[in-house]
């Protein structure tokens, strides 16, 4: 030991640490020659096509409004790069686009670092995302730091309009106040009850936001609302909750909440026996899946708020299909019937086509101002932002029962606010 | 075996330094954002290591660091609008706070028992923060600076916790402390009965350990801008620098500096892959653990004796 010591210190290097230290240095100089082709995309292509980033909830919470959007995208582009792509005035040509999709597990932190991965190595030229505050708030706030277009759909506009002022971020959605708010109260009206209501909320920025919107409103329009606060994801035991409303004699149920936790709550009101005569509950029953999972009978007079539906009087702008038609077509191709986001996920490419086509450019602001100016009649209805880059889609209500063709159909039974979209049922206490 | 250190280790990391600190000179802006992730991850998990690789102290609460000193940053820059270096640095100093709070109740636990008692701290202040108002509830808070720093500055703040976290746990274990600390986690009664302030040392690391994580999530949600209770304290984020420490060595000061490079590189390249990413992550780290099973640069220096910065001082450098 001690010789091998004095070895070293007089500099010079025997065999085996000769290999050792070449061995290091080849390594590293590997390691590093590589690096370059994890990261290589960053350098910028010559332009063949337009890319649009697409972040999608794909796995996690969140999954089942991720499911269809293979499928929409896939027809979305098709119909876009059929025609040759979007004109590009500079380049003189015409590019086809094309879509990056990466998952956002359904968590925020790795939402806005998928987001920043899509700006700022694959440089996509517009930002397209969809579902709940989770995905759209940090990705939003991510395209305004790198001044990138955005457009997204399918969240409530409050919890969106936190993160505001935008420039580069645009929002196409309803308003828990000015939608859900009229089409909740007007399905309560349809029935005869004594206007107490008990409130079932998650603590999450759904609930947070509808339960305070509600109390405010709600109580201005004559309702007596009973509310024992929120609760979190996972909750076993709503017995409290339910006990409540027992006692104060609540009519109408007002939920907002995750699927599971709804199956766990709605069966607990079975057991304990709380059968309200109207049960309004917002994100859990938007899906034909949750209203058979619930088993038995129990999805019987449910009421939830509709989107959209094949009912609605729209059509693709790019294709002319009909929202019936679209419908179809998902059930043609994969066996299931329709739920509400799909005609979101279309919508955007729609907004894209638009913006893009009007844009004939490249050039970051110019797309921006191309989403700013936009004014289009999509499958979702008509979608022109305001000054605070955001536009109301169209909110009507609807009541599950039985069905024909599928186990369980959701009626719509309450159009008021937007008559043009037709009744399909009439309202039925339960 | 005592080995020398690597000779040229200095200019080594010289230049490794060099390279990193004039990255927005020369490097594209997606380079910028894996430097800025990498420093980042690097000085979280190097704290981690420090507690768990060479205190002895399995932390499994790390979160609730993260998400304290986020939510003071966020609250403090949003809500007061005070400058937000100031912001992230009052971050630390809440984190040492909570720190030393927990110490109340949990250094009264050892080993596995510790661990729990970090992790439920971590929960309870999750359930805390989901029901405050004054955070707005589970909708999270947007960080809304009243001058939103650019992405080269949030990378400079980056970099100087990535360093700042590998020049503090050098000098700890360079220092007195560290000595004792390497006995404690080996044999506490010996040490103890040695003179090793067990408490002291253990409590030490917790606090400085807390004070770097606290800043660096203060860094880290000025880049995510969106801060949301249910993942600011959730145990993903132990998850993942258990993963970095554990693939890159854990008890050796470059372990969690290479195992943040492979971490973050490949949560880039594999988000493209959706449903499967997360399960290919987990299979390599179960070959990284299967062929190296004390990390990649635990076992290069078990087998090479490649060491850039060892915490031991050695005989050696004196003659004889």
């Amino acid at each position: 030991m001690d010789k091998k010591k004095v070895k070293k210190n007089v500099g010079t290097m025997n065999r085996r640490e000769f290999v050792k230290k070449t061995a290091i240095t080849a390594g590293s100089v590997y390691a590093a020659s590589t690096l370059p082709s994890f990261i290589g995309s960053a350098q910028a292509a010559d332009r063949d096509h337009i890319l649009i980033g697409r972040p999608n909830p794909s796995t996690g919470p969140l999954a089942a409004f991720g499911e269809g959007t293979p499928w929409a995208d896939e027809i979305a582009v098709n119909e876009i790069n059929k025609a040759g792509g979007i004109m590009i005035k500079k380049l003189g040509k015409k590019l086809p686009i094309k879509i990056k999709t990466v998952d956002t597990q359904s968590n925020p932190t790795k939402a806005a670092e998928v987001a920043s991965q899509l700006i700022l190595k694959d440089k996509v030229d517009l930002m397209l995302f969809y579902h709940t505050p989770d995905t759209v708030n940090p990705i939003s706030s991510i395209c305004e730091r790198f001044k990138v277009p955005a457009i997204s759909l399918d969240s409530p506009l409050e919890p969106w309009l936190e993160g505001g002022p935008y420039k580069w971020a645009f929002h196409a959605f309803w308003s828990v106040e000015k939608d859900i708010v009229p089409v909740y109260t007007g399905i309560w009206d349809q029935i005869e009850t004594n206007k107490k209501v008990g409130i079932l909320m998650a603590n999450d920025p759904d609930g947070v936001a509808w339960s305070e919107v509600f109390k405010e409103v709600g109580a201005e329009k004559g309702y007596e609302l009973f509310d024992k606060g929120r609760f979190p994801y996972g909750l076993q035991d709503f017995s409290p909750f339910i006990n409540d409303w027992k006692e104060n004699n609540v009519e109408i149920l007002l939920a907002n909440l995750i699927p599971p936790d709804f199956i766990t709550a709605w069966r607990q009101c079975q057991r304990l026996g709380f059968k309200p005569k109207v049960a309004t509950v917002g994100k859990a029953i938007l899906f034909p899946s949750v209203a058979e999972a619930l088993g038995g009978d129990l999805a019987k007079g449910l009421s939830t708020e509709v989107w959209w539906s094949p009912h609605h009087p729209f059509k693709s702008s790019m294709s002319g299909v009909t929202a019936q038609q679209f419908c179809d077509r998902w059930t043609q191709d994969t066996g299931k019937v329709w739920t509400q986001p799909l005609g979101f996920k279309y919508a955007g490419y729609e907004l894209a086509f638009d913006v893009l086509t009007r844009a004939a450019s490249l050039d970051k602001e110019e797309i921006r101002e191309a989403i700013a100016q936009t004014e289009l009649e999509t499958i979702v209805g008509k979608i022109k932002f305001n000054d605070q880059n955001y536009s109301r889609t169209p909110l009507v209500g609807g009541q599950w029962n039985k069905g024909e063709k599928w186990p369980w159909e959701i009626k719509i039974t309450y159009n008021d606010p937007y008559p043009n979209i037709p009744k399909t049922g009439e309202t039925f206490s339960m | 075996m005592i080995r020398e250190p690597f000779k040229y280790r200095w200019l080594v990391l010289g230049a490794l330094f060099i390279l990193l600190a004039t990255l927005p000179v020369w490097g594209s802006d997606y380079m910028l954002l894996l430097g800025l992730l990498f420093c980042l991850y690097a000085a979280l998990s190097q704290m981690w290591n420090l507690l768990t690789g060479y205190s002895g102290l399995l932390s499994l609460g790390q979160q609730a660091f993260i998400g304290f000193g986020g939510y003071t940053m966020a609250v403090t820059t949003s809500y007061y609008n005070i400058n937000i270096w100031l912001s992230i640095l009052a971050g630390g100093v809440t984190s040492v706070l909570l720190a030393l709070f927990m110490s109340l109740f949990i250094f009264r636990m050892s080993g596995i028992f510790f661990a729990i008692g970090t992790w439920i701290f971590a929960e309870i202040l999750m359930l805390w923060f989901s029901n405050w108002e004054y955070v707005k509830y589970g909708t999270g808070l947007f960080v809304k600076p009243p001058n939103p720093p650019s992405m080269t500055m949030i990378y400079y703040a980056a970099l100087t916790m990535g360093v700042a976290a590998l020049a503090t746990v050098y000098l700890i274990l360079r220092s007195k402390i560290g000595l004792g600390l390497m006995a404690m986690r080996d044999n506490e009664a010996v040490s103890s009965s040695m003179g090793v302030e067990i408490f002291r040392s253990k409590l030490f690391c917790f606090l400085v350990a807390a004070f770097i994580t606290g800043t660096t999530a203060g860094v880290l949600y000025v880049f995510q801008i969106f801060i949301q209770p249910y993942k600011a304290f959730a145990i993903d984020w132990t998850v993942s620098l258990v993963f970095i420490v554990i693939i890159g060595g854990i008890g050796t000061i470059e372990g969690p500096i290479v195992g943040s490079l492979i971490f973050v590189l490949l949560s880039q390249y594999l988000s493209e892959y959706g449903h499967i990413s997360l399960l290919l992550l987990g299979i390599i780290a179960i070959i990284i653990i299967l062929v190296a099973p004390k990390g990649i640069m635990g076992t290069l220096q078990e087998k090479t004796g490649f060491e850039l910065l060892s915490p031991r001082r050695l005989f050696s450098e004196e003659p004889g």
